[in-house]
């Protein structure tokens, strides 16, 4: 089985989960930026956790599928036409050869991800028009209904709107906190972060007012992760994100907790956001019952799976 | 409190910490990040996904849910942090006069010729010596490889002769090319790739630092040492 690309998106991707074990060489862990969408897509077309998926940046590609398969989109909602008719994220859909996916705009979020039956197999690097994406296997059922469209489970989609939030984003104190002064530590929550243009897979860069006139120190390189908030000497925050270098030497004055990183994932350039601290124990319940939560749903979606083949 | 049991310990995210043993970038401090990192290598524990080395620091990068889980079976309820932390602690405050470090020295050769080396002559001018003293007294050490960081291979080295440390240029080259050796205050490094870079450059290395499975020359603790060869053999062994 494949996909192609008919027309390239603004930066399209295959991504798997963050890499582990090459950090100490300075290989960034990567993977995809939102990895709830990733986790859910894979749920949804009865996927290992791990297995590779389309990351597409807005706009997005347009795809043709080279032979029937059952795939899903993720993470920013939307919908889309395939062929004539009109299909929404979340939902696992059967397709068949030939068919065409273009998604309409606009879409709710930063980042659609999409995924195939058995995966896609790894290709690195941005994708360009005419790429084809091969499977790790095929989807071996077959329907009738040559050209026409079938939607696996009429009306299902898995809710996901519980895993994001919009307005704050919750943070622990990085261990240089304390550069900040008394007022800028109090400036801090209320003041509003927007996205800026100069943002991108690696970090998004910060804008905020007023901007904090701290006289940063003289550090030394050390180790830093998806999540962390740099202050830049130009008094601005940047927050690295999944292709992060792994060390820095700028102040980490703190670090978005794991449970807010899809949602951070999912803002768009311009949108801004407030920053509420938190204490690592509230941060570690956020991610255990984000944890939690998430695997509900992925055994729901293997239920429905299951319970939909056997019937057929 | 002995000089042995004085850091910090912190969380840098809900999923790692980081130990930070304070100081400027010393060998000797240095040599106590990997002490460290040996031993947590050999006592590690389900969940860690890596252990970063830094000048004066080790950060454990960990899975939560995986810890979490072993936890759990061993009806230990403290919080993650506190058990991560606990067990670099348990690590770092171990005798480890018993642990030997690699002392495997890499030689490098560069050559230092300003046709591919475009800033030995400022780095000259600012000590007033000639280039060929820059090049004497940049081959003359054997550098630790302090960490690994930037980009995959590029290895932070040092620690240079005072007398030809220089600071990085203040505006970044968009372009500095693979291969390029660089000085930075006590640094010293090698560019693995093609990459913006504020360091001076003093010469080339025909070497490839990282191959395509994605090995590197310069492994964090390696000892490596410069080897000057002429602009005719860095074409030679640049072909090969």
């Amino acid at each position: 089985m494949s996909i192609q690309i008919i027309k390239a998106g603004i930066l399209d991707s295959l991504q798997g989960l963050p890499g582990t074990g090459k950090q100490h060489q300075g290989f960034s862990p990567g993977g995809s930026m939102d990895t709830i969408a990733h986790l859910m897509a894979n749920a949804l077309v009865g996927n290992k956790r791990d297995a590779i998926v389309l990351e597409m940046h807005i706009p997005a590609a347009v795809i043709v599928f080279n032979k029937e398969t059952l795939f899903t989109f993720t993470g920013a909602l939307t919908s889309a036409t395939l062929d004539n008719e009109t299909v929404y994220s979340n939902q696992p859909i059967i397709v068949n050869a030939g068919s065409k996916l273009t998604f309409n705009t606009p879409a709710n979020g930063a980042r659609i991800y999409l995924a195939v039956h058995g995966g896609f197999k790894s290709k690195k690097g941005r994708l360009q028009k005419n790429d084809v994406l091969l499977t790790a296997q095929n989807f071996n059922y077959h329907f009738e209904g040559v050209g026409q469209l079938h939607a696996l489970t009429t009306g299902w989609t898995a809710n996901t709107g519980e895993f994001y939030r919009s307005n704050t984003i919750r943070c622990i104190h990085g261990p240089n906190f304390n550069v900040l002064s008394k007022k800028e530590i109090e400036d801090f929550e209320n003041k509003r972060f927007e996205i800026d243009l100069q943002s991108n897979r690696m970090g998004f860069r910060l804008k905020s007012n007023p901007i904090c006139h701290t006289i940063t120190p003289e550090l030394l390189s050390t180790a830093v992760t998806r999540g962390t908030l740099q202050l830049t000497p130009a008094g601005q925050l940047i927050v690295l994100m999944a292709d992060h270098q792994t060390t820095g030497g700028y102040p980490r004055i703190g670090t978005v907790i794991s449970a807010d990183m899809a949602s951070l994932a999912q803002m768009p350039i311009g949108s801004s956001f407030g920053i509420k601290w938190i204490d690592i124990q509230e941060a570690e319940r956020l991610l255990l019952q984000q944890e939690t939560n998430l695997q509900q749903l992925e055994n729901a979606c293997k239920f429905r799976l299951q319970e939909y083949f056997s019937e057929k | 409190m002995s000089a042995t049991s004085s850091y910090q310990i912190y969380p840098i995210s809900d999923q790692a910490v980081t130990l930070d043993f304070g100081g400027p970038i010393s060998l000797e401090t240095n040599d106590r990040v990997y002490m460290l990192v040996d031993a947590l290598i050999k006592n590690k524990i389900e969940g860690v996904t890596d252990i970063i080395p830094a000048y004066n620091s080790v950060t454990v990068v960990y899975n939560y849910m995986t810890v979490y889980q072993r936890q759990l079976k061993n009806e230990n309820v403290i919080p993650i942090y506190t058990f991560i932390k606990d067990w670099i602690e348990n690590n770092v405050n171990q005798d480890v006069s018993g642990i030997k470090l690699s002392k495997n020295e890499i030689i490098i050769p560069v050559c230092y010729d300003k046709t591919v080396a475009p800033d030995i002559e400022y780095v000259a001018d600012q000590h007033q010596m000639s280039t060929q003293k820059v090049i004497e007294l940049h081959t003359a050490k054997t550098y630790r490889v302090f960490m690994n960081g930037f980009l995959p291979g590029f290895a932070y080295m040092g620690i240079v002769d005072p007398a030809i440390q220089t600071p990085r240029h203040q505006n970044p080259r968009p372009l500095v090319q693979a291969g390029s050796v660089g000085i930075a205050g006590v640094q010293t490094g090698i560019y693995p790739c093609n990459s913006p870079g504020g360091w001076q450059i003093i010469g080339k290395t025909p070497l490839a630092l990282i191959d395509e499975n994605e090995n590197i020359l310069l492994t964090p603790g390696s000892f490596v040492k410069f080897n000057a060869i002429s602009l005719l053999e860095f074409e030679k062994l640049n072909k090969q």
